[in-house]
């Protein structure tokens, strides 16, 4: 603030005074301050600290005992230059005895109105996942429902009856290109029973009423589940299904897996949900099966292993 | 640095003036300087004439560091205050160590400058 006052002022530049080069250096290392000593004057130090954050100024508001005197100015610009909306709702009509105390509850204030943005944020974060998970893979101690015939990986060695039954799904399917033929209505259904022989992992019954059920051509689940009354309901359509052909032979099988495929309309009818209860053996319906088991010669067979026609081969 | 000459203040200023601080350390700066602080202006002419007559000497009571960014100043200003406005002048301010800024500021206010 020393003027030269010993040439023409034009022709001096103005340098910046001691006292103004100190307060910028010191607005810029404001918050190392830790004190500001006893015998300041607080015209010089303010434009420090206008320039300060809340806390360096508690801090030496602390240090420095009368400092608290002049600082409310300093205060209150702190509270609505950090807290600007809020500062405007709480103060705008009357100012508060204390701003430092102000600033504060501003503080608090804007924390909770965090916390409780961050709460609503994580609820609808947690909704959304929950829902997403639904949709997502879990894990279950079911097979899950298959859409296609399973013809590898098989846990159980597959009886021979089992592979051509799976096989003749297959074909059913399309899988090694027969042609398909409507499957003929007049194929009786076959009572369900149950047997011995499980076939290892086969789909729910449920699941292959529920496809069965969805498509009229569809597929239907070749394996047998041999649940003792798990589900009265559900299982008589594929158990219908399923648990006639165990017991049969292979052409049986095919035929009569290909029948009920498409013949659900009768199987779902009341009386065939008794039917898995009851047990009863069913005789191999040979008779039943021939006309419809030229249909289904599996084509990687060999000879042997052709259905042979009519010819029933109880399982045990 | 010549000795000063304890010339009183009909002398031409253009003798070396020596400030003491309170820590006990020396410095030497043409009166020319010195003089372009009011105050140490003050203090060279009115103040006790007995210690400026004698060696043109003032004690001041800051400690050595801040006495000497002072005049460092004082030298910095004296030097560059008369240059064309198109030069470039070094920035004080990096001189300026953050930890005597305090410091620096109360006296620079003190000795206006």
């Amino acid at each position: 603030m020393h003027d030269d006052g010993e040439t023409s002022p034009s022709t001096l530049r103005q340098l910046p005074s001691l006292v103004a080069l100190c307060q910028r250096m010191a607005i810029s290392n404001v918050e190392r301050l830790t004190s500001l000593g006893v015998d300041f004057r607080f015209d010089l130090v303010r434009p420090i600290l206008q320039h300060c954050s809340a806390e360096t100024l508690s801090r030496l508001e602390q240090a420095t005992p009368h400092l608290a005197q002049d600082t409310s100015d300093l205060w209150q610009a702190l509270c609505f230059q950090v807290y600007p909306l809020l500062a405007q709702q709480q103060y705008s009509d009357e100012a508060p005895e204390s701003w430092r105390d102000a600033y504060f509850v501003l503080r608090d204030l804007e924390a909770e109105r965090l916390e409780a943005a961050g709460t609503r944020l994580r609820i609808q974060r947690e909704k959304e996942e929950l829902r997403k998970k639904e949709s997502q893979i879990k894990l279950t101690d079911r097979p899950p429902p298959q859409k296609r015939s399973r013809g590898w990986g098989s846990s159980q060695p597959k009886s021979l009856l089992q592979k051509t039954r799976s096989d003749a799904a297959k074909m059913h399917k399309g899988l090694y290109g027969s042609p398909l033929m409507a499957p003929m209505s007049t194929l009786k259904t076959y009572r369900p029973v149950s047997s011995a022989t499980m076939i290892t992992a086969t789909p729910t019954p449920s699941s292959a009423a529920r496809t069965s059920s969805s498509t009229p051509g569809s597929h239907v689940t070749v394996t047998a589940v041999t649940r003792p009354c798990l589900k009265p309901l559900k299982p008589p359509n594929t158990a219908a299904i399923s648990h006639s052909p165990v017991k049969h032979t292979p052409v049986a099988k095919a035929s009569s897996i290909h029948s009920n495929s498409h013949n659900l309309k009768s199987v779902t009818s009341a009386p065939e949900s008794q039917r898995p209860i009851e047990r009863r053996p069913i005789k191999p319906p040979a008779a039943k099966k021939d006309p419809m088991a030229a249909l289904f010669l599996p084509k990687n067979r060999i000879a042997s292993q052709l259905p042979p026609t009519s010819n029933a081969k109880p399982r045990p | 640095m010549e000795e000063p000459q304890g010339e009183k203040s009909s002398q031409p200023q253009d003798d070396w003036v020596r400030f003491i601080s309170s820590d006990g350390y020396s410095f030497l700066v043409k009166r020319k300087v010195a003089l372009a602080s009011p105050t140490l202006r003050g203090m060279l002419d009115v103040s006790s004439n007995f210690a400026e007559a004698a060696m043109n000497t003032c004690r001041l009571e800051e400690r050595g560091i801040v006495v000497e960014k002072l005049l460092e100043y004082l030298a910095y200003k004296s030097t560059f205050e008369s240059a064309p406005k198109k030069e470039d002048i070094p920035d004080f301010m990096e001189r300026i160590a953050p930890e005597i800024a305090l410091e620096l500021l109360m006296a620079a206010d003190y000795y206006d400058s």
